[in-house]
């Protein structure tokens, strides 16, 4: 069995959670158990824009093209919804 | 004298929203393929396989779902999406009216060209989606019961879109009378025609928590050349919603932002709309996970269901079950209220820097208001009434 990766949300009051590698994060967070708020879960909001530290691949091509929207100063920005979960990660949110 | 114009599109990131979400939209439409599914909907062929994942069955999780065959569940899972799709036909014919009063709001401003185009591209998928549901469901019924009992006949966007509460003409006559008023003065009101999409923004995120869970069947179904038809609806549906969730966002949190900020009136009514939808989203259903239906309401459905051929119970026996259904505690009644709670507890995020709201409407006390023990108090009382009224059938 793969390892598990670990999602924590450093200077909140969330509980880290723990998920198997290529999870969706949109399947197992929600507003209860974490900072993050989803909406469309594919990619096209941004209601689930946060900043994501560790060690996962860059994002799509159209994940990006919304990026560049959404926050285009912060290389860290992601949308939670699209992550490819590969490692262990910090999630932060990002105050609009 | 004042002279400068000022266009939507002096705000770039707000009008790049716009451009992507109805780019995108128009290049992934689905509207085709929705229609081709429907058209190949046989009941036969996938009668004898679940359409949604299992927790997804009407009544799933409550004593009736505990006792039933592996068949009687199957059929649960398909009336689940039956009943759902039933009442999101409801809210996609309000929402085709509510596009175009706001649509008129809104283009009287300069440059919102835009966003009536894409309130065009959703309200011709919102017809394709009725479409698809209603061929789907009307099929099913007949076949299984040679009724109708989720499916009604279409009604227009003034009627109820949910099974209200013990409701009169009165209460009736004065909502519909609400909604057309707040039609035609959000066609001249472009501070309101937003707001609106703050209502229409709440709802499709509730629907959200549940169609990703039901699409999300189809996308990881082992043969998704041949997996059931309504799965693949659920899919199609759930990505065209995704757009129309964004253009509600983009309207509620951000081209309002661009308006000048709202009159005592203006606000008296946008946060009216909004306490409007707190009270229909007020109860949650031990029958179905997702939509806060009213379940007194659905007595006589679930009766006919269990008096049916299909469960083929007494009269005696179709009401004890539905006794232990809804007016005790069960796995599935606790699950409703935890999806109840998740939709209260979103909304409050997405609407919490509306800084025009009311703070009943920012905490979400009314709907917050609900619990376990209230249901069972509820329940308990309306299922006496409905034994005494429903005596032999
Ligand atoms: S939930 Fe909409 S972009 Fe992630």
């Amino acid at each position: 069995m793969s390892e598990l990766c670990i999602i924590s949300f450093p200077k909140t009051d969330y509980s880290p959670i723990a998920l198997q590698p290529h999870q969706n994060l949109s399947e197992h967070l929600t507003i209860q158990n974490s900072p993050v708020l989803f909406g469309c879960r594919t990619g096209i909001c941004g209601t689930c824009l946060v900043e994501v530290i560790g060690d996962i691949a860059p994002p799509q091509a159209d994940e990006q093209e919304m990026l560049d929207t959404l926050a285009p100063h912060n290389p860290n920005a992601r949308l939670a919804c699209q992550v490819e979960l590969t490692a262990n990660v910090e999630i932060h949110k990002i105050e609009q | 004298m004042e002279t400068t114009i000022h266009k939507l599109s002096d705000n770039p990131t707000t009008y790049r929203k716009l451009q992507i979400n109805h780019t995108r939209n128009k290049q992934q439409d689905h509207t085709a393929l929705m229609d081709e599914a429907a058209a190949n909907f046989r009941y036969k062929d996938c009668q004898d396989e679940y359409w949604n994942p299992e927790e997804f069955s009407l009544l799933y999780g409550t004593p009736l779902w505990e006792q039933s065959t592996p068949h009687q569940r199957i059929i649960l899972n398909h009336l689940y999406w039956v009943a759902y799709y039933s009442q999101i036909v409801s809210a996609e014919i309000a929402t085709i009216y509510f596009n175009q009063t706001s649509a008129a709001g809104l283009y009287a401003q300069e440059d919102f060209r835009l966003i009536c185009d894409t309130l065009d591209l959703e309200s011709s998928q919102e017809r394709a989606h009725i479409n698809a549901f209603r061929t789907i469901a009307k099929q099913v019924e007949q076949a299984l019961f040679g009724e109708l009992i989720f499916t009604y006949p279409m009604r227009g966007p003034f009627t109820e879109t949910m099974v209200y509460a013990d409701t009169n003409a009165l209460k009736t006559w004065w909502k519909k009378i609400q909604l057309q008023y707040f039609g035609l003065i959000s066609a001249n009101n472009t501070f309101l025609a937003c707001q609106y999409f703050t209502v229409r923004g709440v709802r499709t995120l509730n629907g959200k928590l549940v169609q990703h869970k039901l699409s999300n069947y189809y996308q990881k179904h082992p043969h998704q050349y041949t997996a059931p038809i309504p799965a693949k609806i659920s899919y199609y549906h759930f990505l065209d919603e995704s757009f129309h969730f964004n253009s509600s966002t983009i309207l509620s949190h951000d081209v309002i932002a661009c308006l000048k900020p709202p009159t005592k009136f203006e606000r008296l009514v946008a946060n009216l709309g909004l306490l409007g939808c707190q009270r229909d989203h007020f109860h949650f259903s031990a029958a179905i996970n997702g939509i806060f239906w009213y379940d007194p309401a659905l007595y006589t459905k679930i009766y006919r269901v269990l008096r049916s051929p299909i469960f083929d119970m007494s009269e005696r026996d179709a009401k004890e079950m539905m006794r232990r259904c809804f007016t005790q505690e069960s796995e599935g009644l606790h699950r409703s209220y935890l999806t109840h709670q998740e939709a209260m507890q979103s909304y409050k995020v997405y609407v919490e820097k509306l800084n025009y709201l009311w703070r009943r409407n920012l905490e979400m006390s009314l709907m917050g208001s609900n619990s376990i023990s209230r249901y069972l108090a509820t329940q308990q009382s309306a299922f006496r009434r409905f034994e005494q009224h429903h005596g032999e059938d």
